[in-house]
């Protein structure tokens, strides 16, 4: 099952939404969060010691990147652990939902 | 030594990250307020992943350019003179001379769907003269028009990945199905009668990902959404500029004829199933069970039958 290309999470109270896109190679999550606020660009990148993080794309904006990224992880580690399953008693293919 | 966003990061990884920031600058998402088609601007649609068995979102051209067209001037003038915005449906397969359409490669091959908060649309009003006669210069009032309860809706399109020979890069084009307006589109698309395709998630997936025969695909792409359905309300004319929708009362308007929401509209190729938004006839309807009890029954389901004969 692949992850989810659109989603909604909830951030401080408040429910963003989510758009995964793959630009150069790269996962980027774009975040559109509610009023006034910029949408924000993250994606994972790796540091000298080899350890992964989430990184604002560009940059400026790391602290709310951290955040986002790390809810945007649970969300997908939760959607991994919880595949959607449908059963059917006729022999007809279940329909996928488009919206994961 | 590189640093990004406060931390150590190897000189790799920096121009990797430099390179996305760049193409990041470029790629347009999903929060376009509106989009204007005269524009031939980016927008975001489904197309099968390679696998056909789930969906990827990339970056199409609204207006679609076929793989004939050679330089980026030719692809306007072909837009501009063809408006390839969007196709008619009753022509995916075959033109109304009985000749193959433009369309059929693309509809066997490349179906996609555009995902869409809402569309616009103007009604034409004709301008009043001094004698009180209606002139033929007409005053535009533009509509918003959403599915209710729907914060978004997916409707058929076709693209083609273009080769753009000045960037030598490939661009992906798009056209979205039109079909005839309901009750609701006529009046508000008054100058044309036709409205969008608006599917129901189980015929955008079939759409998309199915393996439909052309018989079928020329069904779904004629899909009519009833008009109780469908939301409206007037909004200001700025919005190709404000690049936003921004509700707005026009006093000298008359207003539009709502009597579909009593009524079954007929209309040929409705593939909404009826109890999403039940006609409002149907919604009041009471039946008296014995002298105190009543009993409403929603719709799908029926009333009870005797249980004697």
């Amino acid at each position: 099952m692949n992850d989810p290309d659109l989603f909604d999470i909830e951030i401080s109270g408040q429910i963003v939404s989510v758009s995964v896109h793959l630009i150069k190679s790269a996962k980027v999550f774009h975040v559109l969060q509610p009023g006034n606020k910029l949408p924000l660009n993250i994606t994972v990148a790796e540091n000298k010691e080899g350890k992964r993080f989430w990184t604002s794309v560009p940059e400026g904006r790391q602290e709310e990147a951290e955040f986002a990224g790390k809810v945007i992880a649970a969300y997908i580690r939760e959607y991994r652990r919880n595949p959607l399953c449908v059963t059917t008693t006729d022999k007809k293919l279940p329909v996928p939902n488009l919206f994961g | 030594m590189c640093y990004y966003n406060g931390q150590k990061v190897t000189r790799a990884e920096s121009i990797r990250l430099k390179g996305i920031e760049k193409a990041i600058k470029k790629y347009n998402f999903l929060n376009v307020g509106v989009h204007n088609g005269f524009n031939y601007a980016p927008c975001a649609i489904l197309i099968p992943s390679a696998d056909g068995k789930d969906f990827d979102i990339v970056q199409a051209e609204w207006g679609y350019v076929p793989g004939f067209v050679k330089t980026r001037n030719e692809a306007n003038i072909f837009r501009a003179k063809y408006t390839t915005l969007n196709f008619k449906s009753e022509n995916l397969f075959v033109k109304e001379d009985g000749n193959r359409s433009m369309w059929a490669d693309a509809a066997k091959n490349r179906r996609c769907l555009v995902l869409s908060t809402g569309i616009i649309e103007s009604r034409h009003i004709p301008k009043i003269g001094k004698k009180g006669q209606p002139l033929k210069e007409m005053i535009k009032y533009p509509y918003f028009v959403t599915v209710k309860g729907q914060e978004y809706f997916f409707m058929p399109a076709l693209f083609n990945e273009w080769l753009d020979p000045e960037t030598s890069q490939f661009v992906n084009t798009v056209a979205i199905g039109i079909t005839e307006a309901n009750n609701l589109m006529r009046q508000i698309h008054n100058s044309k009668l036709r409205m969008p395709t608006v599917l129901t998630e189980d015929l955008a997936y079939e759409w998309l990902l199915g393996k439909p025969n052309e018989e079928r695909l020329a069904e779904i792409a004629r899909t009519q959404i009833p008009s109780r359905m469908l939301d409206f309300c007037t909004i200001d004319p700025s919005y190709r500029t404000a690049g936003d929708a921004i509700p707005r009362d026009f006093p000298e308007l008359a207003a539009l004829d709502m009597t579909y929401l009593d009524t079954t509209e007929e209309l040929k190729f409705n593939h909404w199933p009826a109890d999403l938004e039940p006609v409002s006839a149907e919604k009041k309807e009471l039946v008296l069970a014995g002298e105190t009890t009543l009993t409403y029954y929603p719709p799908g389901m029926n009333k009870q039958g005797d249980l004697f004969s």
